[in-house]
């Protein structure tokens, strides 16, 4: 049976046409490097140079050593290089629904990996770095690794810190995106994990348990106190969303938007996306950059609510908004966004479509809303014209279609 | 003793190809399979001093099937919320391809990012159970698990792709 599988995929991939990519390689290596300089050349030159002295006197003052404490021999001791993917170190219990398949002991791990069951294992993805700082003003410094519960439906890759001593001892500070009720908190993909001035910040959009009805985008950060990590500054609760479609302000809210910037090769999407919250209708934020259907990093989007109505879709009242969409790296176009209310929890202006997105040379003037039609003012290229899109609610394949 | 850089040109040189082989399978898109090579190679390149004692195809291999299932999970969300239907599976100049090409390339698009990794690994690669849930971080038994619903999917899919027309589950 599985010989025919063998052949069908033999064939199939001979479809791959042959590329050398040698220079594209080297390319890419130059630009991460660079970019590595760029981004760690302080605090890798001070941790290098093994100077703990100099490492204190540039390290922020939040939460600075005790004054108290005179300089001791040791000070000018080199840190200590650690492998944390092969070390040994106490996982606390893994947050979320992930604490059967990874509860909480110390672990060896090899290789980035160690089994804590039949079928799970934590897991330190090789491609994703491990940040290094100060995160409680003592000798040592602290690092942040990001740990996967692999298991059926795996976990996403947590951050976890741990401080490692002068002598090369690790011990665990916690997870980083933990609230006090320890539940999980999801970190927005977009954003990067910050650790410097001697906290850690992430960027959560709502709590794991309580998606998607408390979604609502956040910086929070932590730094250790007592050898555990404790918030130090940012919300410490989400706001709760609503079933009532006609109660939701999207000029005030956590808004997931994503453009449609035409197809990419075989059929791919370009795209932004990512999570934005707005004040008076204003907001930016990290969006993650699709092209040709890959992520090719984060960009940072500002974008502004020009308009919001309600259009009726499946019988029920679904918020829209026409958002001006401004990336760095790329000139403004304008979406049209339709929140619908999440299928299963009944929450509203949860499930976002990207109706529409201008295209070079494309103004969206005006849009209104009736019977379940969303009808917009165009001009393309000084032309003005008038389209109309309905909602096609088939489950089989439910998109919003021009007609 | 560091590996110096012509051997990392040739060992792109020589194994590009069969990578890319394996990227289309995983990715289903050409562009998508050099890119993810590509990626891969790069943290080949980074890490190539350290792969002295070890195999460097098995660490750009693992990289690979990490960073396209990381992908799928980035880039569904453009695809669910884009105007658009996705349809990846599907580009301009598959009207001569042979009908079964097309069926296990769609069938593929079917499986989740690891039961087509799984699916690739064991009956493209060749690697054992062991050497595939290596490379995914998995255990053996969630191997045997994944390929087991992975095919028990394509039977449902395309029975005829694994000589199981008439079959019934």
């Amino acid at each position: 049976v599985t010989e025919k599988l063998r052949a069908g995929l033999a064939d199939l991939a001979a479809q791959a046409a042959p590329i050398d990519l040698h220079r594209r390689v080297h390319k890419g290596a130059r630009r991460i490097e660079r970019r590595n300089r760029a981004l760690g050349f302080t605090a890798a030159a001070v941790l290098a140079a093994g100077s703990l002295a100099v490492y204190v006197a540039l390290r922020p003052t939040v939460a600075g050593p005790d004054p108290s404490v005179s300089p001791s021999p040791s000070v000018t001791t080199r840190l200590p290089e650690v492998d944390l993917r092969n070390a040994t170190f106490t996982v606390p219990i893994y947050p979320g629904p992930w604490g059967a398949a990874c509860p909480g002991g110390e672990r060896t791990f090899v290789d980035g990996m160690v089994d804590t069951q039949p079928g799970s294992k934590l897991y330190m993805n090789p491609t994703l770095e491990v940040l290094r700082g100060d995160l409680d003003g003592q000798p040592g410094d602290e690092r942040v690794v990001r740990i996967q519960c692999a298991t059926e439906g795996g976990s996403d890759d947590n951050p976890l810190a741990v401080k490692v001593s002068p002598d090369g001892a690790i011990t665990t500070l916690g997870w980083v995106n933990v609230d006090a009720d320890g539940e999980l908190l999801v970190l927005d993909p977009a954003e990067p994990i910050e650790l410097a001035a001697g906290s850690i910040r992430v960027f959560v959009i709502g709590r794991y348990g309580d998606l998607p009805q408390n979604l609502d985008k956040q910086a929070r950060t932590y730094a250790a106190r007592n050898g555990t990590l404790a918030q130090t500054a940012g919300p410490t609760t989400f706001e709760q969303g609503t079933t009532d479609a006609g109660a939701i302000d999207l000029r005030n809210t956590t808004l997931y938007l994503a453009t449609n910037d035409g197809p990419g090769a075989g059929g791919s999407v370009n795209a932004y996306l990512g999570f934005v919250k707005t004040a008076a209708g204003a907001g930016s934020a990290n969006f993650e950059k699709i092209v040709d259907g890959t992520d090719v990093g984060s960009v940072v989007v500002t974008v502004a609510v020009r308009q919001t109505l309600i259009v009726r879709t499946g019988g029920r009242e679904t918020p829209v908004a026409v958002i001006d969409v401004k990336p760095a790296d790329g000139p403004q176009r304008t979406v049209v966004v339709a929140y619908h209310h999440d299928q299963i929890s009944g929450y509203a202006a949860r499930d976002p479509w990207t109706v529409v997105t201008s295209k070079a040379g494309e103004t969206i003037t005006s849009v209104t809303g009736d019977d379940g039609q969303l009808t917009l003012g165009m001009t393309a290229n000084g032309v003005a014209a008038v389209r109309a899109f309905r909602f096609n609610s088939d489950p089989a394949g439910a998109r919003w279609v021009e007609v | 003793m560091d590996r110096p850089a012509e051997d990392f040109d040739a060992y792109v040189r020589a194994r590009t190809p069969a990578l890319v082989r394996t990227a289309y399978l995983l990715t289903g898109d050409q562009h998508r399979a050099e890119d993810l090579v590509q990626d891969a190679l790069i943290k080949t390149y980074r890490a190539w001093d350290r792969l002295q004692s070890s195999s460097p195809d098995a660490y750009t291999r693992k990289v690979m099937y990490h960073l396209n299932i990381s992908w799928w999970r980035r880039g569904r969300s453009a695809e669910i919320s884009t105007d658009r239907p996705p349809d990846g599976a599907r580009g301009p100049d598959e009207a001569g391809q042979s009908v079964t090409r097309l069926a296990l390339r769609a069938a593929l698009h079917q499986l989740t990012p690891r039961q087509r990794a799984v699916i690739v690994l064991r009956y493209f690669d060749d690697v054992t159970e062991f050497e595939a849930a290596e490379t995914l971080g998995i255990s053996v038994g969630t191997v045997k698990s994944t390929t087991s619903r992975a095919l028990l999917k394509l039977r449902a899919i395309a029975p005829h792709l694994l000589g199981m027309e008439g079959a019934r589950r």
